[in-house]
């Protein structure tokens, strides 16, 4: 379904992704781990059109959209929820939603909004609450909520868990995981090697802008490297 | 007595809503584009000249204005794909110099085309009926300009209010404003979005430039500069980059510039024997009635004093309120 050839990405001078390449198979929940400043989520912005490769490509289902603005990107199917969760503080909880949605029409997008809450229930009696008024958890559920408004058929998922109480986190994997069952490919970067693992199909590793490691998450656990690296085992 | 206070009240709130649809314009721009557009008072210029023109040609008024406003907008369009689309997200001092080019050469161009056209500098203002003249209430008169200003920015204000916060395009704006890489997550347009922000902020400096030389009585290349430094002062004021801060900096600019007028003379205007001859002698010495002539330089010290105990302004500071 989507797949990445030799991507380089910069900031300004500073090379952030150096030759990544990396394949999402329909279906698929692939997890990209490394520590921080690994060029993770740089890779996720150029996906979705955020930051401009200088270089490879980006292909989707078989078509180039490696120059692609990133509303038309969303508009094939791709929704990118951010991490820092990136909620839109002033508005309400519904409001995040309807942008969420703003591509499609707004009578399919306003019944997808009272179906948000047998998801995510705790964001039900929140609807009419400003964003900036949530707790974090519930933040990260309302930016997954949001991310899928738009009807995605990838979802690209940055640092779900990040800032998140232990309770919170198993919750978000859950839902990730249903996510998952439901049919949604996910790529998704997390720091939390471990959950990320658990969830995910298959890993890559990377570090300084590289792949260095790749395979089934399963055997990358029992991976020496990735014990003593990211597992502290 | 009575009276004198409420045309007093009356040009306050007449002025404020001439501010509050500049400075609005001023700030929706600023929120997304962290541009302070100084051309804004050449935009309201250019439709004062565009009605000029259109009601000299002989146009019924609402074809004029409609004629302005279309036409107003389309400049409005014009200046940001040509002007600051290519350098948005530059530093603010690239995009403020850029604005004072902009009006620049709106200035400029309007010059050469009046005189082109064979026409003085300055052009009296042919204002039509609706506009003119006063209107009295009792004992009370208030020029008629003066209600249609209030009314006119009473109905923008609530219409853009509504546009703002009810439709998704103006959700949208909102999110562009707050966050701009976030908005274009969500698939928003920013094009789109930034696009409409201009056209919306050059329809309101249209009305505003019509109410304005109407209000003049007539018009010159150089009319923009005064209003959109009030604006500015009133987008300041109420707190910079936020919607209703703009308004309510308006309205209290409004207000801010008529109490020296207000007070100047007040010793004068007393009903004789309405204070005590020594109190009258004191209003009189310390409202002069050249106060009023400071008038200027009384909103300025505010500006000063707002910068220094109050920088975010009346509703800086964060909630919903300050929605863009």
């Amino acid at each position: 379904m989507l797949e990445l050839r030799d991507l380089h990405v910069f900031y300004g001078n500073i090379r952030a992704v150096d030759g990544a390449s990396l394949r999402v198979e329909t279906g698929e929940l692939v997890a990209i781990i490394g520590s921080n400043g690994a060029g993770k989520s740089t890779t996720l912005k150029a996906i979705s059109g955020l930051l401009r490769p200088r270089s490879g490509a980006i292909v989707y289902d078989g078509r180039d959209i490696t120059d692609l603005s990133t509303d038309r990107i969303v508009a094939l199917g791709i929704s990118h929820c951010p991490e820092g969760r990136h909620i839109f503080g002033r508005l309400t909880v519904r409001e995040n939603l309807v942008l969420g949605g703003v591509q499609r029409p707004a009578a399919e997008a306003r019944r997808d909004i009272e179906l948000v809450g047998d998801t995510f229930p705790r964001l039900r009696d929140r609807m009419k609450q400003a964003g900036g008024t949530l707790s974090g958890g519930e933040q990260q559920m309302l930016a997954i909520a949001r991310a899928l408004m738009s009807k995605p058929r990838l979802l690209l998922l940055d640092e779900p868990s990040l800032g998140l109480a232990p309770l919170m986190v198993e919750h978000i994997f859950e839902v990730i995981e249903g996510l998952k069952r439901e049919g949604l490919t996910i790529l998704l970067v997390e720091q939390n090697v471990h959950h990320a693992l658990d969830a995910a199909d298959r890993a890559y590793v990377m570090e300084a802008g590289r792949i260095t490691l790749e395979g089934p998450a399963g055997s990358l656990r029992h991976d020496p490297r990735i014990e003593q690296s990211y597992l502290g085992l | 007595m009575a009276d004198y206070f409420i045309q007093q009240i009356v040009n306050a709130v007449s002025a404020g809503s001439l501010y509050a649809l500049m400075a609005v314009g001023l700030a929706l721009i600023f929120s997304i584009l962290r541009l302070i557009n100084f051309a804004h008072g050449d935009i309201m210029m250019v439709a004062a000249y565009l009605v000029t023109f259109a009601l000299f040609a002989g146009m019924p008024l609402p074809a004029a204005l409609g004629f302005m406003v279309v036409g107003t907008v389309i400049i409005g369009l014009l200046m940001e794909r040509v002007a600051y689309r290519p350098i948005r997200g530059a530093a603010e001092v690239a995009m403020l110099l850029t604005s004072f080019a902009v009006g620049q050469i709106l200035q400029n161009g309007t010059l050469l085309i009046s005189r082109l056209a064979g026409q003085p500098v300055q052009i009296a203002f042919p204002a039509p009926d609706v506009v003119n003249g006063v209107i009295a209430f009792g004992a009370i008169t208030v020029p008629k300009v003066n209600v249609v200003s209030f009314v006119t920015g009473v109905i923008l204000l609530t219409l853009l209010t509504v546009f703002v916060t009810r439709t998704r395009l103006g959700l949208s704006m909102h999110a562009a404003a707050e966050d701009l890489p976030a908005a274009r997550l969500m698939g928003i347009r920013v094009n789109r979005v930034v696009a409409t922000a201009f056209a919306i902020s050059s329809g309101l400096a249209a009305v505003a430039g019509f109410l304005y030389a109407s209000q003049a009585g007539q018009i010159n290349p150089y009319l923009g500069f005064t209003p959109v430094l009030k604006a500015f002062i009133a987008a300041v004021i109420g707190g910079f980059g936020s919607l209703s801060g703009a308004v309510i900096g308006a309205y209290a600019l409004g207000f801010l510039e008529i109490i020296p007028t207000a007070l100047s003379g007040i010793a004068d205007i007393l009903p004789p024997g309405a204070v005590p001859p020594g109190v009258h002698d004191l209003l009189a010495q310390v409202f002069p009635s050249s106060l009023a002539s400071y008038r200027d330089a009384f909103v300025f010290v505010f500006l000063i004093l707002m910068l220094l105990f109050r920088p975010n302004g009346i509703v800086g500071g964060s909630g919903r309120e300050e929605a863009p």
